[in-house]
């Protein structure tokens, strides 16, 4: 496994191989810490407080843009329609809610998760969407490609 | 074929070998090397890539973390996804990768990206150590560990989100366990430990492609073993099945629930996929950025590594013409669908017929191929110091008043110092391609964390990550299997569990964990209590009979007040880790059996110095 080493007797050879260890162990260590050093992303707040802020925002606000988003669902779901089947076409839909949504984020300078968790809120709490009505708070049975 | 040695030149190992037979250098080597493919990743853990698969992979080890972690339960069940699915039980979840285990001590992403680094790390010194296997020594040996550790197609399964395919950096280790275990059944249960691990990595492709290049290797080693009477000829084939069985023996804990998954849902592929030699040959040595799943490129190794590697067949050298042939094979099946092609034949057999993707194997033409190169630098090494130790040479040397042991000494570093150039040459050609693959990955900000009670959303499976992150189940999701899900399953309910009859009584929640619902019941007259989770035959009730209500989770309980538990407990997980369990122990206590018995020592490899 070790081959040889120098032509050293054995003991050297061993007493070689041990200390050499603490090269890697050194450099492991290095880069432990270099990968440590950078913090991870803060938690969100998710809790609902009592002046009706959730994520940082209003509902004012949240409602607003959960109504950005509701906007656009009949015309994702008549994008869909390409589709035969119900779960492509549930699949698809969201294809173009998750585009819109991190579009969405950068725009308001928002990170993706809050505007998700908005979104979440909005199916949950049965905002209004467009046709005033919620959106369909139901997802269809998994049907994996074969293809 | 081993060269003709001049009279009076010794047949020692080649300089370079000294250097790189210093195990701490060497692994100081392979942390560099590695941390510099990896330090777009390394430098800045916290980001997870574009792609679906990347979420994807992220929801799933996100769910582990928290099972493992914030539950301190085994993640066999995951609510998360789906409205509940298998976990364990999904064959491309990595919840007891042995290197999930990093992630418990510095943090979920950080951890993944130490045990990306690991595997990088250890497909170096696997590579290193399969191609001395084929007399491959020092600089030859390096070089192979260097291209095919950071072939094109591990960049890719960045690019694809799919680091599960890093398992695949074992590849040498199992296959080194192979030949190896010819002479050693230790040597074999450490290719199956190598194995194991791939399978416990979520390898859903790689397993049975490792299993497919063990078959065809068991053919080769056959053959020899009938012509050059080196081993028994059942050998071979008692080392596949022993690993095989070790294999299953360490993984029975996963084993078990992906089988019945797999069994009772397969993972149905009717695609027929075929590729020609050209586009194998693009795939693994054109330096082209074009991209794509099966792209030119996407497995690059670099011209200069095939160039070295026809060098060595040029020179009739037998262990190369051996990975040749090796290669060969793997690279008809890796053709997928042709007209005489091996890889239909796999439709007949269970579970393999379901596999896709055939171009995967480049994986493992990638590792012959470098292993072929490493040869034909070694033989370059060796050739170059014996000419200059000739005797015509050692005159030239006395000539200059140089002493001839010194002589030797300066001639075998000028050939190492050659070999170490010429290799890293090669190397750099593959490795700086695909770092900058690597670099050039689309990355985002993982998704912020949040605690609150659990309960079901529409989730986005394109954002799957997202979810577990902030303790939520997206019930838009994605799965290569067809686990069942209900279509009851609702985003907006005001709680998580309910009765079907609202006036019956009153349920609310005391606790809750991914595999343990506490309820507090209270009932005016019997009445069903309906979980918003898919069902699953592990769940079971303390109170009433376990049901299921239009797929979902449900238990009839009689009137009363009462506090409800629902347990999710699998059989076949517990029967899993008591094989598992055994297995370990077998394989621990069986140094202390060979203390007293002793394995016979290994043929020496033709080529070896």
């Amino acid at each position: 496994m070790t081959g040889r080493v120098f032509g050293l007797p054995m003991r050297a050879k061993m007493c070689v191989q041990a200390l050499s260890l603490l090269l890697p162990a050194l450099a492991v260590a290095a880069i432990v810490r270099k990968v440590l050093d950078v913090p991870p992303p803060t938690p969100l707040d998710v809790h609902l407080q009592p002046d009706g802020q959730r994520l940082g925002l209003t509902e004012a606000r949240r409602r607003e843009l959960f109504a950005q988003i509701a906007d656009h669902d009949a015309e994702w779901w008549q994008r869909t329609e390409r589709f035969a089947d119900a779960w492509s076409r549930h699949d698809d839909y969201h294809v173009h809610l998750g585009r819109f949504v991190t579009e969405l984020a950068v725009e308001h300078g928002l990170d993706e998760t809050t505007l998700f968790l908005v979104y979440d809120e909005g199916v949950h709490r049965q905002w209004p969407g467009t046709a005033g009505r919620p959106l369909t708070p139901t997802w269809v049975v998994l049907k994996p490609r074969t293809q | 074929m081993t060269t003709t040695r001049p009279p009076g030149v010794t047949a020692a190992a080649p300089a370079s070998e000294a250097w790189f037979a210093i195990v701490g250098l060497r692994l100081l080597l392979w942390l560099g090397v590695a941390a510099w493919w990896l330090w777009p990743w390394l430098s800045d853990p916290w980001k997870v890539g574009v792609s679906q698969d990347a979420a994807y992979f992220l929801h799933h080890a996100e769910a582990a973390w928290r099972t493992w972690v914030q539950y301190r339960e085994l993640p066999v069940w995951e609510p998360w996804f789906c409205g509940g699915i298998p976990g364990l039980g999904n064959i491309q979840n990595n919840a007891i990768s042995p290197t999930f285990a990093l992630t418990f001590s510095f943090g979920l992403m950080p951890g993944i990206r130490l045990g990306w680094l690991l595997y990088v790390v250890a497909g170096m010194e696997g590579s290193y150590q399969y191609a001395r296997h084929f007399g491959v020594r020092g600089a030859g040996a390096a070089l192979a560990g260097v291209v095919f550790a950071l072939s094109g197609r591990f960049a890719q399964s960045f690019y694809d989100g799919q680091p599960v395919f890093l398992g695949f950096e074992l590849a040498p280790w199992v296959l080194l366990g192979q030949v190896a275990g010819l002479h050693s059944w230790r040597a074999a249960a450490g290719g199956a430990v190598a194995m194991a691990i791939v399978f416990l990595e979520g390898g859903a492709v790689a397993t049975p492609l490792l299993g497919l290049a063990l078959a065809v290797g068991m053919i080769g080693h056959t053959v020899d073993a009938l012509v050059r009477r080196n081993v028994a000829w059942w050998r071979p084939l008692g080392v596949l099945v022993f690993m095989a069985l070790v294999t299953a023996g360490l993984s029975a804990l996963r084993l078990l629930p992906v089988a019945e998954t797999v069994l009772t849902r397969p993972r149905l592929w009717e695609g027929r996929e075929s590729y020609d030699i050209a586009h194998l040959w693009a795939m693994l040595f054109e330096p082209s950025t074009l991209g794509g799943y099966e792209g030119p490129g996407t497995s690059y190794i670099g011209v200069l590594t095939a160039v070295a590697c026809l060098t060595a067949l040029v020179r009739a050298d037998g262990p190369a013409w051996r990975l040749a042939a090796w290669a060969g094979a793997l690279g008809w099946l890796a053709m997928g669908s042709q007209k005489f092609g091996a890889w239909d034949a796999l439709q007949y057999l269970p579970v393999l017929k379901n596999l896709r993707c055939p171009f995967r194997l480049t994986f493992l033409l990638g590792l012959f191929t470098a292993i072929g190169a490493g040869r034909a630098l070694w033989l370059c090494e060796r050739d170059l110091r014996d000419r200059l130790q000739a005797p015509l040479s050692l005159r030239a040397w006395r000539r200059l008043r140089v002493p001839s042991q010194g002589a030797r000494a300066i001639a075998a570093g000028a050939a190492a110092t050659v070999a170490v150039g010429l290799g890293f040459v090669v190397a750099r050609q593959s490795a700086q391609f695909n770092a900058a693959r690597v670099a050039a990955v689309p990355t985002k900000a993982t998704s912020r964390w949040a605690d609150q009670p659990f309960r079901q959303s529409l989730g986005n499976r394109w954002h799957a990550h997202v979810w577990p992150a902030v303790h939520l189940g997206s019930l838009g999701c994605f799965e290569e299997q067809p686990f069942p899900t209900s279509p009851a399953l609702r985003a907006d309910l005001a709680a998580e569990e309910y009765l079907a009859d609202a006036d019956a009584g009153h349920v609310e929640r005391r606790s809750w964990s991914p595999h343990r619902i506490e309820l507090a019941v209270d009932l005016k007259r019997p009445a069903t209590l309906i979980v918003n989770q898919n069902d699953h035959r592990g769940w079971g009730s303390d109170v009433g009979a376990k049901v299921k209500h239009q797929g979902l989770l449900a238990v009839q309980l009689p009137a009363g007040r009462r506090i409800v538990t629902l347990r999710h407990r699998d059989p076949l997980v517990f029967a899993g880790l008591g094989i598992t369990a055994l297995t370990t122990l077998g394989l621990l206590a069986w140094p202390l059996r060979g203390r007293r018995r002793r394995d016979p020592v290994p043929a020496a490899v033709p080529g070896d110095a």
